[in-house]
């Protein structure tokens, strides 16, 4: 994965890191998580669920009677932990240039 | 909630309906009981339905495949909706071209449906409105001369009708508002008491006027509009019972009427008619000063009851011959009779926004023909694949009708801003009722599918028609064939005919409005400032009304950059038609037989002052007073009709009743002067000495050296010095008054020409469309021409001829069809008539020079084609 991810699509793999989850598990961290940032309504969800699905970053966990769940795959994982560095990355460079307090600086 | 989801799920790809069109429904059910709100709804349709369009767009499934078991109609219609987006999207020219047009034509055909609809159609805002009608005598010989009812009349319908559960009697009033510091003149009406019940409308606040309330005895009560409750007395809550003081009178209120009530009436407050009208009024048959209102009762057609008051006005003109004037009765709709003047205007202008429109279709429908040809090879490989013949026009259609509705939105648009523009326009309050309510809403959406179908179906069907192999074979450009092509032309010739129809229209109108401008209004109107005067109610005496009066001349006259100042009742040009019966010594004749004439009172040098020409006999002088013999100046209208050869210097004539108006020694006879309004016809006029009969109101005009501008506000401020109570107002330059008589004429002019441009520009877009085309598909055929040695000029003229000689037959057919319908804007013009030549050569001329230009612009460019090149485009 070369380009970054989109803000929902790396929430929506966050979510899925701790552990399974149904549709409306993942709406509903991804928005506390994201502080409100990330607001996905079941239309959006399901296009972007579609979308992750097709690449294989998620594939389906168990269903139970009513609704599908869906975990993180290997591969989800993996551009995850790339997608974090990267942002770490850029962290440590906004830190460097004292925008932002911490750091080694 | 959750079926409107259900419903919205359909939207998606079928694929992807499958897989989570469940688990979306189950997760939307847990988040709408957590928190159901109409923003959490809002959003999540908003949501799918944005989703399910990225959706579309980002599959790649066929889109136009043929149709397969299971998908739902909708889910066609989506995909054929999606499918037209995208081929929009690929020809961006087009589209913004087919919009424009759409949006324009729907636009301005909505806006004036929208006023046309507000003030000709829509019911007044009254219970029953339809069972309201207007009661009154007009002319005979020329119904829109309205003579409406006179008292005793009035009084005779109100006693003997049937037909009407309540008849009212109503009459303009006019007063002047002494309430706190600055007085305000304020106009009313008064009214019977049944006024209000024939409206049907009950007071906000307090009572309407009961009979006792007509009797001059008992104490003067008045209803408040709710605007003059609001603007003048601030709503305040005790209103009822309180007294309001006008300059001659005192009254209380006893009622308020609710805020919906001023959408029929302008009028600030209702005084009862039995206690305020004028007693020579009411003992006088013969005039005219009300008019009166009923309500039909409900079994009773508005035929039987116009029979049964002509009936009784024969038996009343039997028994009054001094009423007998060759008029005739009328019983209509109050709602035709409040918007009669304007109706001539908004039904030309109605007719011109729907010939936009046409035209408008007609350009769409050549635009889609040129498009569909050269579509043709991309039809013709679906067909091969399989898209079945109604599936094709279904998606022709389709893609029409999206372009429809996006250019009726956008049109609904344009008329909300149009109507907004036009009711700062006209000033006119009835149009303040102008909105973009439902029926407008109805109105443009009929006019959107009508649009479709004009310009959508015929292309639609010639598309499916195309004969898959035929199409293929024959390469990309050349598509349609000598029947389309045809078509093409007879929409071309269609356009160029409308628009020379609109055209010829607006020229009748310009010729008209110039006209009017060049009318010689009988005076000179430049550097010359009017106001009028209205004296407080304490000049109780003729002496001190004329005392105050000549010191107010004497000080206008004197002031700096002041040539001149005089002094009427009512100058020229003020619309003011107070008239009177003519009866001439010498000459018997029945009351009313020798036609009114209008009266003004002036003073001595006002002819002078005005540069109003004398031609015969004297002005009239200071000693023309009250111990001197009446004596009047007529015009020479007048002067013709009843002395052609002789001279009328010492004639004696009466105004009004014989019985008790004075006699009058005619002592001059002045040019004639547009006394009503520029364009209304010059009947007899009357000036009578102003100290024989003085009035506390009365116009000013001074004549000044440099602009009449400057003078205005400090004459005023003289005036007032000299009598600070006065009410002064309509301070106005002449010119500035003679203006505001044009406007509305100005207003008709204005929309029809740009209408008639709209329309030309478009008749030009459609010509040079169809020259181009079938220039571009002859391109071949140019080049071996040049390579053969046709020099450019035979090729520019093979352009050019083709597309005028398609001009020259739309303008011949146009001229045959202004002939006949120009009649319809009779009612408009002034001084032209309806098959002006002049007009008709002019815009024939008009629109072949741009028809030339449109149609010399593709044949210059298949001049510049390199005849190597064009061969080679094969």
């Amino acid at each position: 994965m070369s380009s970054p991810l989109k803000s929902a699509d790396f929430h929506i793999l966050l979510v899925l890191a701790d552990g399974p989850r149904h549709g409306y598990g993942i709406m509903k961290e991804a928005e506390t998580e994201s502080g409100g940032a990330v607001r996905l309504e079941i239309g959006s969800l399901y296009r972007i669920l579609a979308r992750l699905l097709e690449a294989g970053l998620i594939e389906d966990a168990d269903a139970d009677a009513r609704r599908h769940y869906y975990r993180i795959s290997r591969l989800g994982r993996r551009v995850l932990k790339a997608e974090a560095g990267r942002l770490a990355g850029l962290v440590d460079l906004v830190r460097a240039r004292r925008l932002l307090p911490g750091g080694d600086a | 909630m959750r079926r409107v989801v259900a419903a919205l799920l359909h939207l998606f790809p079928p694929q992807f309906k499958r897989t989570f069109g469940g688990d979306m429904l189950a997760t939307f059910d847990q988040r709408w009981r957590e928190r159901s709100s109409w923003q959490l709804a809002a959003r999540t349709i908003f949501d799918l339905i944005v989703s399910a369009l990225l959706l579309r767009f980002s599959t790649h499934q066929p889109a136009l495949g043929p149709i397969r078991k299971g998908d739902s109609p909708v889910s066609i219609l989506w995909q054929d909706f999606c499918f037209a987006l995208r081929t929009l999207r690929k020809s961006p020219a087009f589209t913004l071209v087919a919009l424009v047009t759409l949006a324009l034509g729907i636009g301005v055909n909505a806006a004036m449906f929208s006023v046309a609809n507000a003030v000709l159609w829509r019911s007044l805002p009254f219970p029953d409105a339809d069972r309201i009608m207007w009661v009154g005598e007009v002319d005979r010989a020329n119904p829109d001369n309205v003579w409406g009812a006179t008292y005793l009349n009035f009084r005779d319908w109100q006693a003997r009708s049937h037909s009407f559960e309540r008849l009212a009697g109503t009459m303009r009033d006019e007063r002047i508002l002494r309430q706190g510091t600055e007085p305000a003149r304020v106009s009313g009406m008064a009214v019977t008491p049944e006024f209000f019940e024939v409206l049907g409308v009950q007071p906000a606040a307090g009572r309407v006027f009961g009979a006792a309330d007509e009797r001059p005895e008992s104490p003067l009560g008045i209803v408040l509009s709710d605007r003059m409750w609001r603007r003048r007395f601030g709503a305040e809550p005790a209103m009822v019972g309180r007294t309001i003081r006008f300059d001659d009178l005192i009254a209380t209120v006893v009622g308020i009427m609710p805020g919906r009530f001023e959408a029929l009436m302008e009028s600030e407050y209702y005084v009862p008619l039995g206690h305020v009208i004028d007693p020579y009024f009411a003992t006088h048959r013969a005039v005219w000063v009300l008019s009166s209102i009923g309500r039909l009762r409900s079994e009773q057609t508005t035929a039987a009851a116009q029979t049964e008051v002509e009936g009784i006005m024969r038996q009343i003109r039997h028994d009054h011959p001094e009423v007998n004037r060759g008029f005739a009765m009328r019983v209509h709709p109050l709602q035709s009779q409040l918007s009669r003047d304007l109706r001539p205007a908004l039904l030309a202008l109605l007719g011109a926004v729907a010939v936009v429109l046409l035209i408008a279709c007609a350009n769409l429908a050549g635009l889609m023909s040129v498009r569909a040809a050269s579509r043709a090879r991309e039809m013709a490989i679906r067909s091969a694949l399989g898209a079945g013949r109604q599936r094709m026009i279904r998606q022709l259609l389709t893609e029409c009708a999206t372009l429809a509705f996006a250019g009726g939105l956008a049109g609904i648009g344009l008329a909300f801003w149009a109507a907004r523009g036009l009711q700062w326009l006209s000033k006119d309050p009835r149009l303040l009722k102008v909105s973009i309510d439902l029926p407008v809403l109805l109105f443009a959406f009929a006019a959107t599918l009508m649009t479709t179908l004009l310009f959508g179906v015929a292309p639609a069907i010639h598309a499916a028609r195309i004969d898959a192999a035929e199409a293929l074979k024959s390469g990309p450009r050349l598509g349609g064939g000598p029947r389309r092509a045809f078509a093409r032309q007879v929409l071309v010739v269609a356009q160029v005919a409308l628009c020379l129809v609109l055209l010829v229209g607006a020229g009748l109108l310009f010729r008209s409005f110039r006209r009017v401008l060049g009318v010689d209004p009988g005076f000179k109107a430049d550097h010359l400032a009017s106001l009028r005067v209205e004296l407080p109610g304490s000049y109780k005496t003729i002496a001190a009304v004329l005392q105050v009066h000549h010191q107010f001349l004497e000080r206008l006259k004197s002031m700096p950059g002041v040539v001149d100042a005089t002094m009427i009742n009512s100058l020229p040009v003020s619309g003011d038609s107070s008239n009177g019966d003519i009866a001439i010594e010498g000459i018997a004749s029945a009351p009313g037989e020798l036609g009114a004439t209008n009266f003004r009172r002036a003073v001595p040098g006002y002819f002078r002052a005005m540069g109003i020409p004398l031609v015969r006999g004297r002005e009239f002088t200071d000693s023309d007073d009250r111990q001197h013999p009446d004596v009047a100046i007529i015009n020479e209208t007048m002067a013709r009709r009843f002395w052609p050869s002789q001279d009328p210097l010492g004639r004696r004539f009466q105004i009004g009743p014989h019985d008790t108006a004075r006699w009058m020694t005619i002592v001059g006879v002045v040019k004639d002067v547009r006394n009503l309004r520029l364009d209304s016809e010059i009947g007899f006029s009357t000036y009578q000495p102003y100290a024989q009969q003085p009035r506390t109101r009365m116009e000013f005009a001074l004549r000044t050296a440099g602009s009449p501008e400057l003078i205005m506000a400090s004459a005023q401020r003289e005036l007032q010095r000299i009598e600070p109570a006065a009410m002064i107002d309509n301070v106005q330059t002449m010119s500035q008054r003679i203006d505001e008589t044009l406007s509305p004429r100005r207003l008709n002019l204005v929309l029809f020409g740009l209408f008639s441009l709209l329309a030309l520009v478009l008749a030009a877009v459609g010509l040079y469309g169809v020259v181009a085309y079938a220039a571009g598909q002859r391109t071949r055929e140019f080049g071996i021409r040049m390579a053969l040695g046709a020099r450019a000029a035979n090729v520019l003229w093979l352009v050019l001829g083709q597309g005028l000689k398609l001009a020259l037959l739309g303008v011949v057919i146009g001229t045959g069809v202004s002939m006949g319908l120009t009649r319809l804007l009779t009612k408009l013009l002034f001084g032209v008539e309806p098959t002006d030549p002049l007009t008709m050569i002019a815009v024939a001329i008009l629109l072949a020079c741009v028809a030339t230009l449109a149609c010399w612009l593709p044949a210059r460019r298949a001049t510049r084609i390199a005849p190597t090149e064009a061969l080679r485009t094969e």
